[in-house]
């Protein structure tokens, strides 16, 4: 009956657009009250459990995803990646791919690499005569990449709420990551191939020495973020938390002294605008952490893994349905939401079914990321829409062909072979 | 850990979007335009522009307070093999106030995620002023619940007097900031919900 009441709530709420944190809040009242819980005990504990340093790594990746945004740092990456592609046809595809799969796996959001990708990448592809529905699809798609390619303020997250290696975690969603961006490109590049599209008049000319030195000179300033980052948390010099720490510091001084992007103001803002998208998650993080100690309570896990297996005792059945639960839940809230509500119901589902949860953190980034794109509710299409001025009807087939082609061929490799998401963590960490 | 849909675009640092010429048939831009009409906005109203004021201090103060210690923390460990024992317990008050002013600055700003294809559908069909009507009124008094929350977390705090183990540092310090972040919310969820019942009921108003 609790399960019901929490259910019917979770989804009402959700879908009159009450806000999250709001929506779990109602939950989490119901649960206490119907099942006669003092909330004055779980209050502390909950804020207990994100009172932890660990945590303290998702803003800060937050925010130096936002002073990479301000600081203009991303530009002249892109500039080099145009340059290294000039020769595919089609070659802003690929670049809009690596430079989402970049920006967002720092940033931490599919939302907010989406419109900075989007508002530096379209303008450049619509003027190049790339298809205003295909470029603007693409773009859209790219934008959760950020979910599997580390360091990921989403895979922090998870780790920490499924208690984790953050590490391993990072490992697991690598190579879907990397099968995903692959695939991303091979259909952009097949869906392009008969368009007549035009190039950068500067690299139609062939590469002169002066012009690479030059380009490659502005970006490696910019290239060192992702060394520092990566390097010190793969090397051992760092934790994550500190190497986020490190990016926010790198982000400022390449902004302020290399690319001249960040004044005070662009400072100020980039602070504030990412302390906000890190509250507002926090807040929810906090509500999370009490409905979730309800849920164990409640013992939501058994009762959701009895209604699967009363549907059927086969274990990719099961899986399938787990499957569709997470791009349901991708398709009406955002990817750390979808992160926060379902890991804590659906870990001990999957351990049931002897699925690894280093596997389920590389399942569940391509579920959600796929839910945040599907329609018809599709939260990061309608965003694309505004960002890129394209109407949705018309990115929804080029949408699709992504999906079919991209994101479901993903999605069941991830699930069918663990290999693909516990190779990596084998191999590094044992 | 992402802003508002809506939030995100209303933002300006979509630098090249200026460069991108509308399509012709934009039905986006229509149900925006209804949406729009339900704006409850407080930031150009002197009065909360303030409040936002102090928002914003304690943001960037936290943000760099935040970043600084971790750097210089991760360098003296590094290079000199030196360990501050027991920053983070600071660290972690300075990212209560960044978790929980932020949260209150979500609420001034109404950044709090939320899906919004509802909105969008009733934008399109009608209606959409009763669903607004609605989802705040649901809001507003979760809202007050949240602030009765924080008032037993301080409650437990005072009787049960928790501290780190470190620095003795109370937890009622960040259990305080909680309550408070859930104090501003309420004010300003209650701020949009009276703008809202005036747009409305009021004259301005116009049901889509």
């Amino acid at each position: 009956m609790i399960v019901l009441g929490t259910v019917g709530i979770l989804v009402v709420l959700l879908m009159i657009g009450v806000p999250i944190v709001f929506t779990f809040g109602a939950a989490t009242l119901f649960i206490a009250l119907a099942g006669d819980y003092n909330m004055a005990t779980l209050l502390p504990a909950g804020y207990n459990r994100m009172n932890n340093m660990v945590l303290v790594a998702v803003p800060l990746f937050i925010y130096s995803g936002a002073l990479i945004q301000k600081g203009n740092i991303a530009e002249p990456l892109i500039g080099m990646a145009e340059m290294v592609f000039k020769k595919v046809r089609g070659a802003m595809a690929i670049v809009a791919v690596v430079a989402s799969a970049a920006f967002g796996s720092i940033s931490g959001s599919a939302a907010a690499t989406l419109s900075c990708m989007g508002s530096i990448l379209l303008p450049k592809m619509y003027k190049d005569r790339y298809p205003r529905a295909i470029a603007n699809a693409l773009v859209i798609n790219a934008s959760p990449l950020g979910l599997l390619i580390p360091p990921s303020a989403d895979l922090i997250l998870f780790a920490w709420i499924a208690q984790q290696s953050v590490l391993a975690c990072f490992l697991a969603t690598v190579i879907p990551g990397f099968i995903l961006m692959t695939l991303l490109v091979i259909v952009s590049l097949v869906m392009l191939r008969n368009k007549d599209l035009a190039r950068d008049p500067e690299l139609e000319k062939p590469l002169t020495a002066e012009f690479v030195t030059t380009r490659v000179k502005t970006a490696s300033p910019a290239m060192t973020m992702p060394i520092i980052v990566l390097g010190g948390i793969y090397g051992g010099f760092v934790t994550p938390t500190e190497a986020a720490g490190l990016s926010v510091l790198v982000a400022v001084i390449l902004g302020r002294y290399v690319y001249n992007g960040l004044d005070t103001r662009a400072f100020k803002d980039a602070s504030v605008d990412s302390a906000v998208t890190s509250g507002v998650f926090m807040v929810m993080l906090f509500v999370v952490m009490i409905m979730s100690r309800l849920f164990v309570f409640e013992d939501f896990s058994q009762i959701t893994l009895d209604f699967l297996y009363s549907v059927s005792e086969n274990k990719w059945v099961v899986l399938f349905m787990v499957n569709l639960l997470m791009i349901i839940i991708g398709m009406l809230m955002d990817d750390a939401s979808g992160i926060l509500i379902s890991t804590p119901i659906l870990i001990p589902v999957v351990q049931e079914l002897g699925i690894s949860p280093i596997h389920f953190a590389a399942i569940q980034g391509v579920n959600l990321g796929m839910g945040t794109i599907t329609p018809p509710t599709a939260p990061l299409l309608y965003l694309g829409a505004r960002v890129g001025k394209t109407p949705v009807p018309e990115m929804l087939k080029p949408t699709m062909i992504y999906i079919i082609f991209a994101w479901i061929p993903t999605l069941i490799l991830t699930t069918v072979f663990p290999q693909i998401a516990l190779f990596l963590p084998e191999f590094f960490l044992g | 850990m992402q802003q508002s849909i809506n939030t995100l675009v209303e933002a300006e640092p979509v630098r090249c979007q200026d460069t991108i010429a509308p399509p012709e048939d934009n039905t986006e831009n229509g149900i925006q335009s209804v949406l729009d009409r339900y704006n409850t906005t407080l930031d150009h109203i002197p009065f909360w522009q303030k409040f936002e004021k102090v928002h914003r201090f304690f943001l960037v103060t936290s943000s760099v307070l935040i970043t600084t210690a971790i750097c210089i923390a991760s360098a003296m460990r590094y290079f000199f093999k030196l360990d501050f024992f027991g920053l983070e317990e600071y660290v972690l008050i300075a990212a209560c106030v960044l978790y929980f002013v932020g949260a209150a600055q979500g609420s001034f700003e109404r950044s709090h995620i939320s899906a919004d294809f509802m909105e969008n559908f009733m934008a399109k069909r009608g209606g959409l002023d009763k669903l607004l009507f609605i989802q705040k009124t649901i809001e507003l008094v979760m809202s007050y619940i949240f602030i009765y929350w924080g008032f037993l977390m301080i409650q437990w705090c005072w009787n049960a007097w928790p501290v780190t183990p470190v620095w003795r540092i109370p937890f009622l310090i960040p259990e305080s900031i909680v309550c408070l972040s859930f104090i501003m919310m309420s004010i300003y969820t209650t701020a949009h919900y009276v703008q809202l019942i005036k747009i409305i009921f009021g004259k301005k108003g116009g049901a889509s």
